[in-house]
């Protein structure tokens, strides 16, 4: 029985997909257009057709192709946690100075980072001003102290920070504004990003530091959870009685220069004229000391330069092994092409697609993976790991570089399809 | 369902370049796992390394001190209380603080940690004891942490050496190991500490019990007649905590088991690939068995003999390497990060599981091995 063509507005309406499935439908009909059309145009672009031949090659395999997406994105989720932690370590270890405008730093001779117990004279800060080339000195003074909640009478420890008045020197607003709040002797600023341990953090609540009562007075956002449970800031006014500490010493003095006067030479200057065991370094320098005790001479640098070495390897060799095997499956097809007259660079072009694919395809699941990890560690720790664009961009240059590699190291096997062999 | 391993070996070993690259992208996961746990447990490792060293049955602390890098010290009444209670033989007195080390060469001080205790009553685990003790007999004078991290100078025993200003004479080297935290250390006398700070308290005491009296029970007997400003852990347990204590609170832990969950994700992706190309490869081969009337169950069993071959190789391939990459980052971070026996053994494990795994998911292309096709 021949089958009739169904006659508009006559019997029953051909039912129409609903919901999900006409959205996939379109979808489908979307992509198989434009891939139709990428098709049409590859003839004038070689490198869409380069891109068309390259995506028909790996999505012939598709559990393997799956296989060595999982493999590429494991080894780059893991490079997007290795690089964000230690960029993120990098940004922590000097951020109580990244809150503060300085040009030269005065710190003891036995200074290595932040939380040094020795001191100096506070005289340096007047000796510096009388060198002419200081505008502006400040006191900085870091403890560790006993913080007592209370009622509780919890112990943990508090990184406590003394500070001159603010004047020009502190740039963070929550530090400067709240420097103002502190209108008693006995009140402090809290760090918002303290650890639990140092119980409740609201405005007025009180503990104790040693034998004196404290009531917090305002909140900044620090973190420094690797010098104590959490962080407080007193004036400096304060700091000596409730850190036991002599008033005419200073833990750090900085210094702002006068418009135009030379860094280097300033601090020669301040150099020969500060008592002897007192160091004066430039804001760069004080800023990579830093950084470089962190992250060279403490373990945890190393620990993850070398994680990201590995992560950068596995991901080279894994994109290696799947476009060497593509290869050498495909030498036929490679010698095809050649026979066509197609030219080296388009059969390159291919190599370099599908490489680039492969590293694209890893990439997208890494991240997507890597920020809901690196959110729940932001949220543990405070260390600000959270996905950036600094972090895409470099994953993204990395995974380039990683792909182009790749396909250098495995293409060269590609001039030796010969057309010959074929018959 | 037993792997042919002979014939998976044989086949293996036929192109013996292909199993040295199919090895080492096994390995490849193997090194990743062993290099991230060898960092986790050196870092665990290092942060304990005190309560591992502790000669003693108990130590007794500052209830205050929940990790053994606080400061909190108790009264040296305490460690007289503890020595009264009947089964207590004695109680050592440790001391413990930093003390800044003048480098002889480029004059900066850098921050040590200083242990001192009684020269005939070594709380740790040292080699050559008595050589310890008889030169810590010396007034005026420590031993150096030759594992210290190399930022602290040059310099031989006999050498004047400037700690916290005072000249004291360098009379020998121990070996303890720096952590995270702190860079190095050196052993005094109490004697000698005491002179120098003459109010220091001790940071902790290591008590020794009475020959056959049971830990338990002395424990509770000491805690029944001390306040509750102290706590007694056995050294095992107060490692025990500082490992939690590391865990809990530095990201580091997260980082390097993710790592570790990364090497056996991506070991098993590579041994799933080499076993898919051995098997591509070998199609026409597998399609003349079965056409010979071998069945699909011989040829899986071929595929999985080759991933416990591969299992092996990889593993020993991979054991190899991640030793020599141990040796560096031990060299470079001076933490204790080692191959141990338990870490072997799980590795192998984990290596096996991996294996067999991508064995399991290369098994169905096997089946699809055509008699017909060959032709």
């Amino acid at each position: 029985m021949a089958k009739t063509a169904p006659v508009p507005g006559r019997g029953p309406a051909p039912q129409k997909p609903v919901g999900l499935a006409a959205a996939s439908g379109h979808a489908i009909r979307a992509l198989r257009e434009w891939w139709l059309a990428a098709i049409s145009i590859s003839g004038t672009w070689p490198g869409v057709a380069c891109l068309i031949v390259a995506c028909s090659n790996l999505l012939q395999h598709r559990l393997r192709l799956l296989a060595a997406l999982s493999g590429i994105a494991v080894a780059l989720f893991l490079l997007a946690l290795q690089i964000s932690v230690l960029d993120a370590a990098r940004a922590k270890v000097t951020m109580l100075y990244d809150d503060f405008n300085f040009d030269l730093a005065a710190v003891p001779d036995t200074y290595q980072f932040l939380l040094n117990f020795e001191t100096i004279d506070r005289v340096v800060l007047d000796q510096a001003r009388a060198t002419g080339d200081v505008a502006r000195a400040f006191g900085m003074n870091v403890d560790v102290v006993h913080w007592m909640q209370w009622p509780s009478k919890k112990v943990a420890y508090l990184f406590l920070v003394g500070l001159d008045d603010p004047g020009t020197f502190v740039r963070d607003p929550l530090i400067r504004n709240g420097m103002n709040q502190l209108r008693t002797s006995h009140s402090l600023l809290m760090d918002s990003y303290s650890q639990p341990d140092i119980g409740p953090l609201a405005i007025g609540t009180t503990a104790k530091i040693g034998d004196e009562r404290v009531t917090i007075a305002g909140h900044f956002k620090l973190g420094l959870f690797f010098y104590g449970e959490g962080t407080g800031i007193v004036r400096n006014t304060d700091f000596p009685r409730l850190a036991d500490r002599d008033a005419s010493k200073v833990s750090i003095g900085l210094f702002q220069l006068r418009p135009g006067v030379d860094t280097q030479r300033a601090k020669k200057d301040l150099q020969a004229i500060v008592p002897e065991h007192t160091l004066v370094f430039t804001r760069d320098e004080l800023l990579r000391q830093e950084r470089d005790y962190f992250l060279t001479v403490r373990p945890v640098g190393i620990m993850i330069y070398i994680s990201m070495l590995i992560a950068c390897l596995v991901g080279t060799v894994i994109i290696v092994q799947v476009l060497s095997t593509e290869v050498s499956n495909r030498m036929k097809e490679y010698a095809v092409l050649k026979a066509m007259g197609s030219s080296p660079a388009f059969v390159y072009g291919i190599g370099v697609a599908q490489s680039v694919l492969l590293g694209l395809g890893g990439l997208l699941p890494a991240l997507a993976a890597g920020a809901a990890v690196l959110w729940f560690i932001e949220f543990r720790t405070h260390l600000e790991t959270a996905v950036g664009f600094v972090l895409l961009g470099k994953m993204l240059a990395i995974t380039l570089a990683t792909a182009v590699c790749a396909a250098a190291t495995v293409l060269g096997r590609v001039q030796r399809a010969d057309p010959a062999a074929l018959y | 369902m037993l792997p042919r391993l002979g014939l998976a070996l044989r086949l293996l070993v036929h192109n013996r370049l292909r199993l040295l690259i199919a090895s080492a992208s096994v390995a490849m996961g193997v090194v990743i796992i062993f290099v991230e746990l060898g960092l986790l447990l050196g870092m665990l490792d290092a942060q304990s390394l005190v309560a591992n060293l502790v000669k003693g049955d108990l130590l007794i602390m500052n209830s205050a001190r929940v990790n053994l890098h606080r400061w909190d010290k108790i009264d040296r009444v305490r460690l007289d209380q503890v020595a009264a209670v009947p089964g207590v033989e004695r109680v050592t007195p440790v001391y413990e603080d930093h003390v800044g080390l003048r480098d002889p060469d480029d004059k900066r001080v850098r921050r040590i940690i200083l242990y001192a205790f009684p020269p005939d009553d070594i709380p740790f685990k040292l080699a050559d004891p008595a050589a310890i003790s008889y030169a810590l007999k010396f007034s005026h004078g420590f031993l150096y942490d030759q594992l210290s991290r190399p930022i602290f100078g040059k310099f031989k025993p006999g050498d004047d050496i400037q700690i916290d200003t005072v000249p004291l004479r360098v009379d020998g080297y121990v070996r303890i190991g720096a952590d995270i935290v702190n860079d190095g250390n050196i052993l005094m006398s109490d004697g000698d500490w005491l002179a120098h700070s003459p109010d220091s308290k001790p940071i902790m005491g290591v008590i020794h019990l009475k020959p056959g009296i049971p830990v338990e029970r002395e424990r509770r007997a000491i805690l029944a007649d001390l306040p509750h400003d102290v706590v007694v852990l056995t050294p095992a347990e107060t490692a025990r905590r500082e490992s939690l204590y590391t865990l809990r609170s530095a990201p580091v832990g997260l980082l390097f088991a993710i790592g570790m969950l990364a090497g056996l994700v991506i070991g098993t992706i590579n041994c799933y690939q080499v076993l898919y190309n051995e098997i591509s490869d070998h199609l026409p081969q597998f399609a003349t068995l079965k056409a010979m009337g071998f069945s699909n169950g011989f040829l899986r069993r071929i595929i999985l003999g080759q991933s416990v071959v591969l299992s092996v190789t990889g593993f020993a391939t991979g054991t190899a390497v991640a030793w020599m990459a141990d040796r560096y980052l031990a060299a470079h971070s001076m933490l204790p990060i080692q191959i141990g026996e338990y870490s072997g053994t799980f590795v192998c494990c984990l290596t096996f599981v991996m294996c067999v795994g991508a064995g399991m998911i290369a098994i169905r292309r096997v089946a699809v091995a055509d008699p017909a096709a060959l032709y």
